[in-house]
């Protein structure tokens, strides 16, 4: 997009909107029947219900949680603490804890992740009986709800479950995966890769089935590696999926709660105490509120500083 | 010859990544149908049996969770669909000041995670007194899915020329009359899509059900598995039973909507 389009349009609009909003850009795709502007009047008969429910179920409860977090609210009798929530907050190693945790987990599961779906989409992407009837059933990782994921590892996992007899035929140990702080987190993150890599499988495939043939066609006369293809012509042709796939994994992986909270709880001993699953435990745990709407503050207010340019990507790409 | 070779063990290596990606599930169906002692010696003979689907059909609250659900589910359904095709013609079809920056909105909604949500979430049910309400539950899910579905439907309009609307309107059509007559047949394929995402995510929710409702009889399936799973640690048969029938709408859903699925994704770029 040009500099031009993106003054005109906030970098939100799409070409032929613009070029319909501004005439004078592009005289000959005006519409003569229609006037320059609708109102804003008109237009809220159309946008204005989705804006009540945008309002009354994210825009206010967001306003009124951070009025809340300056408070402790206890039975009765709510008190003014100012940042005092928060300074408890900042102040306990928890929470470097946790944001070291976030981290660990979104970086491991975003690679894995990330490997995992180009591998398959790699080895999909060709000819086989097998594939009409495969494709389908490999997102089914990702179809399942959280809970059912959760369920199946939990028993993967368990005390002479499965792992258990197989690491213990092959290696002669069985490592108590659930109880041990320095194993969950890699368990978590085993089944959180498994869980979302149908994701990135999906939409990689689809770049990559969209890929001329003759391109690749070209690449094999002139006698290019496999390696080389994927470098020189199947990664970059398929750039802009790969950004928007990943963009949207890691936000959705930061925020991921269902696949670590119903495994470990955030457990054993917070060595999985991720910050969503922290805020959920503060609340509905601890039952300290005001502390889980400063949480939330702060969250809400990374998610936002990150997500701008994601914003901006999906819209300019 | 050896061409033909080749191709087979492709295709049967091919197999056999699909079964060592889908093992922890093939897994938890295979133990469904095993009864109740689960952790008998897996590789003896295995005589498949139902009985842990009759436990959970007929002694569970399972049913009654998966009715909960479909109620939330409709919810989400009836409030998000109307509201966004109508949103969606307005940012396709009207000119006006701030329409940018509404559609910006729009997006930040689609990126806010219900994880930082769920607390002033809980906060505004407890002044509206809408615990355990699951039509209130559907609004939430509505108001997450909305811009999902917004953006997949505007997508749509936007791909219909413009001369339709000029025709409709010099044929006397008012613009209501235009967008229900005439461009609201034209996207019914993206209301289909948008309309299965929402029901999948709704479906699938733990986060927002295991907060906002608390009366055990009002659980989702999602709540009430879990719930299920700690009141019965032992009992593996009935909680992979009840795994895999709350698994087989959302994985229908998804097996309907995967044509889809890379179109509403990358919607958002091409435009």
């Amino acid at each position: 997009m040009t500099a031009g389009t993106r003054t005109v349009g906030l970098g939100v609009e799409k070409p032929a909107a613009v070029a319909a909003s501004a005439p004078g850009r592009n005289g000959a795709r005006r519409r003569l029947t229609r006037a320059r502007s609708d109102g804003l009047m008109a237009a809220l008969q159309w946008i204005g219900p989705s804006y009540l429910i945008f309002l009354a179920i994210m825009a206010f409860p967001a306003v009124w949680n951070i009025v809340i977090s300056f408070f402790t609210v206890s039975y009765g009798s709510d008190k003014f603490v100012g940042f005092s929530n928060y300074g408890q907050i900042l102040g306990s190693s928890q929470f470097y804890s946790s944001l070291w945790l976030t981290i660990y987990w979104t970086a491991s599961v975003f690679v894995g992740q990330f490997l995992l779906g180009l591998l398959l989409a790699l080895f999909f992407n060709r000819r086989l009986w097998v594939g009409k009837f495969l494709k389908p059933l490999m997102i089914i990782p990702w179809a399942v709800p959280g809970i059912v994921a959760a369920t199946a590892w939990t028993f993967l996992y368990s005390q002479n479950g499965p792992i258990d007899q197989v690491t213990k035929t092959l290696f002669g140990i069985a490592p108590a995966w659930l109880s041990s702080t320095t194993l969950a987190m890699p368990a978590v993150i085993i089944a959180g890769i498994w869980k979302g890599a149908p994701f990135y499988f999906l939409m990689i495939l689809a770049g990559l089935q969209s890929i001329p043939p003759e391109l690749m066609e070209a690449a094999r006369v002139d006698g290019a590696s496999r390696l080389r293809v994927l470098v020189s012509i199947e990664m970059p042709y398929i750039k802009n999926v790969l950004i928007v796939t990943s963009v949207l994994g890691l936000i959705w992986t930061a925020n991921y709660f269902d696949g670590i909270y119903l495994i470990t709880q955030g457990g054993p001993i917070n060595a999985t105490l991720t910050l969503p699953i922290w805020i959920y435990n503060t609340a509905f745990s601890d039952f300290n509120l005001s502390e889980a709407s400063a949480l939330s503050v702060i969250l809400l207010v990374i998610v936002l500083i990150l997500s701008i340019p994601a914003i901006r990507e999906r819209r300019l790409t | 010859m050896t061409q033909r070779l080749k191709l087979v063990a492709t295709n049967m290596a091919g197999v056999v990544v699909a079964v060592i990606v889908l093992v922890p599930f093939l897994w938890t169906v295979l133990e469904s149908f095993h009864g109740s002692d689960v952790f008998a010696p897996t590789f003896s003979l295995f005589r498949p049996t139902v009985s842990s689907y009759q436990y959970v059909l007929l002694h569970t609250a399972i049913p009654q969770e998966f009715l909960n659900s479909l109620i939330a589910c409709a919810a989400a359904l009836a409030i998000s669909i109307p509201v966004s095709c109508l949103a969606a013609y307005g940012y396709s079809r009207l000119r006006f000041r701030g329409k940018a920056v509404l559609f910006y909105g729009v997006l930040v909604t689609q990126i806010l995670p219900a994880t930082a949500m769920v607390i002033p979430l809980y906060h505004v049910w407890s002044l509206a007194h809408a615990f355990n309400n699951l039509v209130a539950l559907g609004v939430a899910y509505a108001a997450f899915n909305m811009a999902l579905a917004i953006l997949l439907v505007r997508n749509f309009f936007d791909n219909i020329p413009l001369a339709l609307d000029d025709a409709a309107s010099i044929d006397g059509c008012s613009r209501f009359q235009t967008f229900w007559y005439v461009l609201r047949p034209l996207v019914t394929p993206a209301v289909a899509a948008a309309s299965v995402f929402v029901f999948i995510n709704a479906w699938q929710d733990f986060l927002l059900a295991s907060s906002l409702i608390t009366n055990s009889g009002r659980f989702t399936v999602t709540v009430g598995l879990y719930a299920f799973e700690g009141a019965n640690t032992t009992n593996w048969g009935a909680i992979l039973a009840s795994s895999v029938l709350v698994s087989i709408p959302s994985v229908l859903m998804f097996a309907v909507a995967q044509r889809y699925l890379v179109r509403v994704v990358s919607g958002g770029v091409k435009g």
